[in-house]
C-alpha cells in the first residue's frame, strides 16, 4: 500500500462563518501500481481529497498513512521530502515556473533532492524525449502550447521516480487530441515504471481505463463497477 | 548551499520583475532614513557643543575684597557638601590678577594702584548633571551669602542648548519608531505584492518538495537586500551630507563609523522583520 486514507473528514471555513463539510468517514486505499481515477461533479471535493493525498492538506478528522505511519506525526520538512522523492504532480493548471526552461522546471525536483545538475539535467533531456517535447527542452513556459506544457509537467512528476502519481483534471484545459496523447503518456510511463496513479477527471472514458475508478458523491467514494 | 543559490536567484528575479514598486519603496524609506541620520547629525553635534561649553563652565562666587581663606573656610566646605560640585577653589586676588596677565597682557592693568580683582570661589560642576539644576540650586543657596559679593552665572547657551539637545535626542527617537513602523509596514507591503505575484511558484515549489523554509527564503532575502539597499544610499547620502556641511562648519562632529554600520545593519533589520510579517500572514500553507 502506498498511502491510505482511513475515516476522514475534511471541512472549510467559509466567508460567512460556517462551515462546509466536504469530505466526510472517507476511506481509499491506493495500492502500489495500480490506477486510480476518481470521478464526480464539480465541486465534490475531488481537488480536496488530492491535496489530502499528497499531503499538501491536512485532514481535521480520521488518518493518512503512508508508509505504515500517520503522516499527522510528520513535520513540514518530512512532508516536503515525500512529496519530493515518493510523489509526483500534475495539475490542471500547468504549474511551471515561468523563470526557468522546460528542462530546467523538469530537473527541478532532481535538483532539490540533492542530484547533480548534470545528471538532473541528462534525466530530465530522457523524460522529455519520452513525452516527446525534446525539441523544446530550451523552451520557457510562455513559448510551449498547452498540451506541451502538460507534457513537461507529466516530466517533471515523474523524474524522482515517485511512488505515486497525482494528477488533478490534467487534460482540463486541452483539446481531444492533446488529451488523448497525455492520457497516454501518462498511463504508458507510469505502467512501465511500476508507478501508482490518483486521476480526477471529468472523462468518463478516460476514468474506464483506469484500473479502480471510483465516484466521488455526497463526501464519500463510491466504487464504480465498469 | 544550492538552495541558498536558488533563493538568491529567485531574489532578486522578483526584485527586477517590480522594479517600479522596489525603487520607490527603496527611497521612501531611504529618505526617511536619511532624515533619522540628519536628527542623529544634529543631535551628536549639539551634545559636542555641550560637551565643550562644559568643559569651560565653573560657577564662580566672587567674595567680599580682603577675604581670606581662612575666613572663607566654612563656605568652601557647605559648597563641597553639594550634589553635583566636583571640586572647590579658593582663588586668591593675587591669582586672579596672574591669571588675567597671563591672559590678557599687563598693559590693561598699568595705571592701577590695586588688584581690581576680589578673591573668589570656583566652583567646578560635575559633566554628567544636567546644567540647569546644579547650577541654579547653588546659586540659589549661596548667592546671598554674607562673604559673597557677587555670583558669576555660568554659560546660560550651555543650559539651552543641554535642553536642545534632550529635545533632538527625543526627536531622534520618536523619528526612529515612526520610521520602524512605516519602513517595516512598506517592506512588508512589497513582499506581500511579491508573493501574491508569485503565488503560483510558490505552489510549484511545494509540489515538487521543496520545503517551507526554502519557499520563504528567497521572499526573507528580497526584504532583506530592500532594508540593505535603503540603508546603505542612507548612510551614503548622509555622508555626503556631512561632508558637505563640513566644509560650512569645520569644526563638525561626523556620524561616527559604527553608527554608520548601524544605519546600514538597521536597513537590513526593516527589511527582515518587513518580510517575516508579511510572510507569517499572507504565506499560509
Ligand atoms: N481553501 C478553501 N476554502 C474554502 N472552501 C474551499 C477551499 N477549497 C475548496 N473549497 C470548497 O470545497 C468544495 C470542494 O472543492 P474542490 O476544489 O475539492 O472540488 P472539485 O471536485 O475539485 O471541483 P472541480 O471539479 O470544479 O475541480 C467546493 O465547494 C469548494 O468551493
Ligand atoms: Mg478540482
Amino acid at each position: 500500500m502506498v498511502i491510505s486514507a482511513i475515516n476522514i473528514g475534511k471541512s472549510y471555513l467559509e466567508g460567512t462563518g460556517s462551515r462546509l463539510i466536504v469530505l466526510e468517514d472517507l476511506s481509499i486505499d491506493v495500492e502500489g501500481g495500480k490506477v486510480i481515477a476518481i470521478t464526480g461533479e464539480s465541486g465534490v471535493g475531488k481537488s480536496t481529497l488530492l491535496h489530502i493525498l499528497g499531503l499538501l492538506d491536512t485532514v481535521d478528522s480520521g488518518r493518512i498513512i503512508f508508509n505504515g505511519e500517520d503522516v499527522s506525526s510528520l513535520n513540514d520538512s518530512q512532508l516536503s521530502r515525500i512529496r519530493n522523492s515518493d510523489f509526483g504532480f500534475i495539475f490542471q493548471f500547468h504549474y511551471l515556473l515561468p523563470e526557468f526552461d522546460a528542462l530546467e522546471n523538469v530537473a527541478l525536483p532532481a535538483l532539490l533532492a540533492g542530484m547533480s545538475r548534470p545528471e538532473a539535467e541528462s534525466r530530465a533531456k530522457e523524460l522529455l524525449s519520452a513525452v516527446g517535447v525534446a525539441e523544446r527542452a530550451g523552451h520557457f513556459p510562455n513559448a510551449l502550447s498547452g498540451g506541451e506544457q502538460q507534457r513537461v509537467a507529466l516530466a517533471r512528476a515523474l523524474i524522482n521516480n515517485p511512488r505515486l502519481v497525482l494528477a488533478d483534471e490534467p487534460t482540463g484545459n486541452l483539446d481531444p487530441k492533446n488529451e488523448d496523447k497525455l492520457i497516454d503518456l501518462l498511463f504508458g510511463l507510469t505502467r512501465e515504471f511500476g508507478m501508482a496513479v490518483v486521476l480526477a477527471t471529468h472523462n468518463m472514458a478516460i476514468a474506464r481505463r483506469a484500473d479502480q475508478s471510483y465516484l466521488l458523491r455526497e463526501k464519500h467514494l463510491e466504487e464504480v463497477i465498469c | 548551499m544550492r538552495a541558498l543559490f536558488f533563493a538568491i536567484g529567485q531574489a532578486f528575479s522578483s526584485f527586477w520583475r517590480r522594479s517600479f514598486v522596489t525603487f520607490l519603496s527603496i527611497i521612501t524609506i531611504t529618505i526617511a532614513m536619511v532624515i533619522l541620520g540628519a536628527f542623529l547629525l544634529i543631535s551628536l553635534n549639539l551634545r559636542g557643543a555641550i560637551g565643550s561649553l562644559k568643559r569651560q563652565v565653573q560657577l564662580e562666587f566672587f567674595l567680599k575684597d580682603g577675604t581670606t581663606k581662612a575666613d572663607a573656610s566654612s563656605l568652601i566646605e557647605a559648597i563641597k557638601g553639594e550634589r553635583g560640585v566636583e571640586s572647590v577653589e579658593f582663588v586668591t586676588a593675587e591669582r586672579a590678577k596672574i591669571e588675567f596677565i597671563d591672559e590678557f597682557g599687563e598693559e590693561l592693568l598699568e595705571g592701577l594702584k590695586r588688584n581690581p580683582f576680589p578673591p573668589s570661589i570656583r566652583v567646578e560642576l560635575a559633566k554628567d548633571l544636567t546644567m540647569g539644576e546644579a547650577v541654579d540650586s547653588l546659586a540659589a543657596k549661596f548667592k546671598d551669602d554674607k562673604l559673597v559679593e557677587e555670583l558669576s552665572a555660568p554659560n546660560r547657551i550651555a543650559h539651552s542648548l543641554a535642553k536642545a539637545s534632550r529635545i533632538s535626542l527625543i526627536l531622534t527617537g520618536l523619528w526612529g519608531l515612526v520610521l520602524l513602523i512605516a519602513a517595516t509596514t512598506i517592506i512588508t507591503n512589497t513582499v506581500k505584492l511579491a508573493i501574491s505575484q508569485r503565488g503560483d511558484s510558490i505552489r510549484v515549489m511545494q509540489l515538487v518538495g521543496a520545503s517551507r523554509n526554502f519557499v520563504r527564503l528567497p521572499f526573507l532575502l528580497e526584504g532583506l537586500i530592500h532594508g540593505l539597499i535603503s540603508g546603505s544610499l542612507a548612510w551614503a547620502v548622509l555622508w555626503g551630507l556631512s561632508e558637505a556641511a563640513g566644509y560650512v562648519l569645520p569644526s563638525i562632529i561626523p556620524i561616527p563609523l559604527p553608527w554608520n554600520i548601524s544605519i546600514v545593519l538597521l536597513g537590513g533589520a526593516f527589511g527582515a522583520i518587513g518580510s517575516i510579517i508579511a510572510l507569517r500572514r499572507y504565506l499560509n500553507y
